[in-house]
């Protein structure tokens, strides 16, 4: 018999005697009193594995305690089965299977955490864009220029980490408030993918077939009062109160007021009149007044920035 | 049939059985047994029964010293534990009989 044999002898009575821990101390190291002995003689009859020759040493615990006419396993105590379920499952080819490939995995989550670092970085200076490059003094090459470093650090940490088996608390810390962050982030990115870029259409705009004059879409309403004054911020309602609403979509917009995607979505008013034209996103043209039309009052500047809260008017019950 | 589970009900019987010859220690007592031809018998099972038939006050126990090897514990019958063997042995041939006469209605001797 060699090292071997009495390392395994040591093991598998280890687990012999955990296995029975619920059991009182003096009942189970009566039971156990020989069990080396017994290990040894059977490990030095014949070669191989213990287990292959008297089983696994959970149910040689198993028979051992109920050939003794002691509590079954079916009477011990929850935190124990639970403890051993934990193990079986722990020591499954499959889990082991999944927790090998999250390990192979850990180079790419040191690269991901480098960039939520820098990508952080950015959006703390900057608001929040959709940049995939992070912004960094204004520009995307010094983002670029962070970036690399930044994963050639993140990675050199966690080999070093993988390398020596222990990490210390400050790297622990941090490593799962980098985690968190990076849940937060994804969330984020995701509600900014859901941003159409495009101004939000109003409730009136999904039942809206456009209003109609003379044969041709009307794109714009021109107030006036009777001294022949420009009157702006005029709203409009059709005889149900519901918001009088130009034109269906037709390739330009119309809106009084308009924010930006990416700045903070505040709505839009589609029934105030007259309308400032955004051609495309950004991109504000002020209306042409008809030139039929001689107008007393000043025309006001587009709005291409506005971005105050648009509430429903107090008259809007 | 799973010989194991016709074992759980003899165990008893068959480690008094072979003490009844000689006393004997526990990997002793199970290298015996495979010997009558229970190849099945679990060795953690003999080790148990043993622990148990001697807190039941029907074996003796002794340690023996040896110079190379482990101290050994033995066991032996005393007088309960020859009694149960006696009762044990009478539970188990008309038990015997009764089983060959159904399974085997041609060698039976009773019915």
């Amino acid at each position: 018999m060699n090292t071997t044999d009495l390392d395994e002898v040591a093991r598998y009575a280890a687990t012999v005697r955990a296995e029975l821990d619920d059991l009182p101390t003096e009942e189970r190291d009566e039971l156990l009193e020989d069990l080396e002995d017994h290990l040894r003689e059977v490990a030095a009859d014949a070669d191989g594995p213990l287990a292959y020759r008297i089983g696994p040493p959970g149910r040689y615990a198993e028979e051992l305690r109920a050939s003794a006419g002691l509590v079954g396993s079916g009477d011990r105590p929850r935190r124990d089965r639970l403890r051993w379920n934990w193990r079986a499952l722990r020591g499954h080819p499959a889990t082991r299977a999944t927790l090998e490939f999250f390990v192979q995995l850990r180079p790419v989550w040191w690269l991901a955490r480098a960039y939520v670092v820098v990508q952080f970085l950015s959006w703390m200076i900057y608001a929040k864009t959709n940049a995939l490059i992070p912004i960094l003094f204004g520009s995307q090459l010094v983002g670029l220029a962070v970036l690399v470093p930044a994963g050639v650090i993140s990675v050199q940490l966690g080999r070093r980490a993988a390398a020596t088996g222990r990490t210390d608390a400050r790297y622990l810390v941090a490593n799962t408030l980098l985690v968190l962050l990076t849940g937060s982030f994804a969330v984020q990115l995701a509600e900014l993918d859901d941003d159409p870029g495009y101004p939000p259409l109003g409730p009136s705009d999904y039942v809206n077939d456009g209003l109609w004059n003379g044969g041709g879409l009307v794109t714009n309403i021109i107030p006036v009062d009777s001294k022949g004054r420009l009157l702006t911020d005029v709203y409009l309602y059709d005889q149900d109160g519901q918001p009088l609403v130009q034109s269906v979509w037709d390739g330009v917009h119309h809106w009084r007021y308009y924010c930006r995607p990416g700045e903070k979505r505040v709505g839009t008013r589609e029934n105030v009149y007259p309308h400032d034209l955004a051609k495309d996103v950004g991109t504000w043209l002020p209306y042409e007044l008809p030139p039929n039309l001689a107008l007393k009052g000043e025309r006001p500047a587009p709005q291409t920035h506005s971005c105050e809260p648009l509430r429903s008017p107090p008259w809007e019950r | 049939m799973d010989t194991t589970q016709l074992l759980k009900g003899v165990l008893d019987l068959a480690v008094l059985a072979v003490l009844r010859d000689a006393d004997g220690y526990g990997y002793d007592v199970v290298r015996r047994l495979r010997a009558s031809g229970l190849d099945d018998v679990a060795d953690a099972s003999v080790y148990g029964t043993l622990r148990r038939l001697f807190a039941g006050g029907h074996l003796t126990s002794y340690v023996v010293p040896s110079e190379e090897g482990p101290h050994r514990k033995y066991y032996g019958l005393n007088a309960t534990g020859r009694a149960l063997l006696d009762q044990n042995s009478k539970i188990w041939r008309q038990f015997a009989e009764t089983m060959t006469g159904l399974v085997e209605p041609d060698r039976g001797a009773t019915r």
